[in-house]
């Protein structure tokens, strides 16, 4: 079983508060874990932390293998593993959906007709080809997360970090994500409250308390 | 702190442009340098009261010295005889210390000032209110636009994205730029429905009237005074030694 | 593109703070509280890209956009940029507050002039992706070179001879930035053009 992220004893302050107070976690090929806690307690953290987006203070992350230790290190492997924020609009750089979607290939060095392809792939998967040459800022709220996920999935990743996916969602359109997410067969970590996600994907489900990643109880 | 109780700096903002305006035109080396040395201790003043103003103040000093660098290479060396050039040494000081008068003196007397404390002050000089409720808007603008371009930035890097020398990085600049504007403008259309319902129908921002010139504290008055005091001392005393 | 404060003398110091005013003035007659919160957000968007540095290898040139604010906004431009130069100089002591006049006048009024050198010919070419490149192009060339030539006059004007290897120098060193400038100028009005074509529509 290869484990594509690992944090041994992280430890991570933002504004002079300790957020991740020694997180241990190892996210295997095929698993699918969600992590569960309370407003504040750190799990947009946690998943920017994932990625290098924000420094450690202490601790070992491993991604892919790989040591992480600064940001360099992490750069070279963000192809790999896939971001979705939980504002949309803090991820769509647009102008057209299109083009947002090829802008994660383009930045990996692939070609301009591997990535239109790629692009093209992803949005076929999320079933909004109609969209293909909307403006951004036109999309719906629903609308602007299927492209953010679109984005990522272009990218090929082999793991997936998902910022409550369904917020603002409704049913319907939640229903459609979890099945896009269900059938992608991606690893992933998850922060979220939302039953239906948890129960539609979670292998696993561990809590975020007072900085330290603990079992969920209630799963 | 509710705008109650912020400060009125009416008279540190006339006093910072008396700063500006006058040092600008002294040529005397002396008398800057006696205005620097008064803008220094005064800057140290306010390192003791206030924990983070040296690391501004520091960060502003860099900023200017940095244009300064660029006139100690260009003003006192003749770079096609490669000789040294008096008078343009000369100049180099002087606008050496003028630049670093200006920044001390003004950096102090505004160090408790943010943008809404600008606003205020300059309308309560005679700035128009049309012009103050701009200044006022565009601070909460800037925090909100610039938290957005860093999450923008931020998921940028999250999808590999790093800046080089390159086209791309140009188009993907120019796609920011694009997309702030875009941001704004959809973001001005709902914050002006947001103000109007909330009543706001003019140019002019609802906040307390100014009180009078007379019922402002001493010690406001005492530092303007003080600057002039300094600014006159400083022209004198090169005059009285000589 | 900021001249410091300590560098003028007192005729340009004056007269171009009485030009700036003047603009500043026009300016504010055409806000409205419908085109407040955009004026603010535009001053925002002005500081904001004053701080997007684009590496050229041994340095970065940090972005201006005058000609484009002054494409969108014509004479707005002056009040706008006036503000965002104020949160400069109060945040970042980008040139100061001394020679606010200066400065808003040099990055303003070429703002200005490419918005009506150019305006005319934007309706026209929404149609044309090639076109509104060259707008854009043509509106950073208006901006940063009026803005140079605007500084070298300035210091030229305090009558100090030694002050001719500083202008050379600043106005070799708007090369790069001009460049930069229109570039993502181009591609910024040629994206608006084809996305959001309602700002550039009275």
């Amino acid at each position: 079983m290869t484990t594509l992220l690992s944090f041994e004893n992280v430890v991570v302050h933002r504004a002079k508060r300790t957020v991740l107070n020694g997180v241990d976690l190892n996210v295997d090929d095929g698993e699918r874990i969600v992590i569960r806690g309370g407003i504040g307690v750190g799990k947009t953290t946690l998943l920017l932390t994932a990625l290098g987006l924000i420094e450690h203070a202490s601790g070992n992350i491993t991604l892919m293998g790989r040591r992480c230790r600064d940001d360099s290190d992490f750069a070279k492997l963000r192809g790999e593993v896939g971001l979705l924020f939980q504002d949309p609009d803090d991820q769509l750089i647009g102008p057209t959906v299109l083009e947002d979607i090829e802008f994660g290939p383009l930045n990996l060095g692939w070609s301009a007709e591997r990535a239109h392809h790629a692009a093209d792939v992803a949005l076929d998967q999320v079933g909004l080809n109609d969209l293909a040459e909307r403006p951004v800022h036109e999309l719906s709220g629903g609308e602007k997360r299927l492209v953010a996920l679109a984005g990522l999935l272009a990218m090929a990743p082999k793991l997936l970090l998902l910022d409550e996916p369904t917020a603002s969602l409704d049913e319907a359109t939640s229903k459609h994500l979890l099945n896009i997410l269900q059938t992608s067969k991606l690893s992933m970590l998850i922060a979220t409250h939302d039953p239906l996600c948890i129960d539609t994907l979670a292998t696993r489900s561990v809590v975020l308390q007072a900085g330290k990643l603990q079992r969920d109880q209630n799963r | 702190m509710s705008h109650e109780h912020r400060p009125d700096g009416r008279l540190r903002l006339a006093a910072a442009l008396l700063v500006g305006f006058t040092v600008s035109l002294i040529r005397s080396i002396d008398t800057l340098l006696i205005l620097t040395l008064f803008a220094t201790v005064a800057a140290v003043v306010i390192t003791v009261r206030d924990e983070e103003f040296p690391r501004i103040l520091l960060k502003r000093l860099a900023i200017v010295n940095f244009f300064v660098a660029w006139i100690w290479i260009t003003l006192p060396i003749d770079w096609l005889t490669l000789s040294w050039r008096t008078s343009g040494s000369e100049l180099a000081l002087q606008l050496t210390l003028r630049i670093n008068a200006i920044a001390l003196a003004v950096s102090t007397l505004l160090s408790r000032m943010n943008g809404i404390d600008l606003a205020r002050a300059a309308v309560g000089l005679g700035v128009p209110q049309s012009l103050g409720t701009l200044l006022a808007l565009a601070v909460r603008s800037i925090v909100l636009l610039d938290s957005t371009r860093s999450r923008l930035e931020q998921a940028m890097r999250a999808r590999a994205y790093r800046a080089t020398v390159s086209l791309r990085t140009i188009r993907v600049s120019a796609q920011l730029v694009s997309w702030l504007i875009v941001h704004a403008l959809v973001r001005s259309e709902r914050i002006r429905v947001g103000l109007t319902a909330r009543g706001y129908t003019t140019t002019r921002w609802p906040t307390r009237q100014h009180s009078h010139w007379h019922a402002l504290p001493i010690s406001e008055w005492l530092l303007f005074f003080g600057v002039v005091a300094a600014i006159v001392l400083a022209w004198l005393l090169p005059i009285i030694w000589n | 593109m900021h001249l410091a404060a300590g560098v003028l003398g007192l005729p340009t110091f004056v007269g171009s703070a009485i030009l700036a005013t003047a603009g500043i003035a026009i300016g504010l007659r055409k806000l409205t509280p419908r085109s407040l919160p955009s004026a603010a957000l535009f001053a925002a968007v002005f500081f904001i890209v004053g701080t997007i540095h684009i590496p050229i290898g041994i340095g970065s040139v940090h972005l201006i956009l005058n000609g484009l604010i002054g494409l969108l906004l014509g004479w707005l431009a002056f009040p706008v940029i006036f503000v965002a130069l104020v949160l400069q100089a109060l945040l970042f002591s980008f040139g100061g507050f001394a020679v606010l006049g200066a400065n808003t006048l040099l990055l303003a009024a070429p703002a200005v002039m490419a918005h009506f050198a150019l305006r005319p010919f934007v309706e026209n070419s929404l149609g044309s992706q090639r076109k509104l490149l060259w707008l854009g192009l043509f509106a950073a060339t208006i901006g940063i070179g009026g803005a140079a030539l605007i500084a070298v006059t300035m210091l030229w004007s305090t009558g100090q001879q030694a002050l001719l290897n500083l202008m050379v120098l600043f106005g070799v060193a708007q090369i790069p930035v001009w460049i930069i400038d229109a570039a993502v100028s181009a591609l910024v009005v040629a994206t608006l053009g084809r996305n959001l074509p309602q700002v550039f529509v009275k």
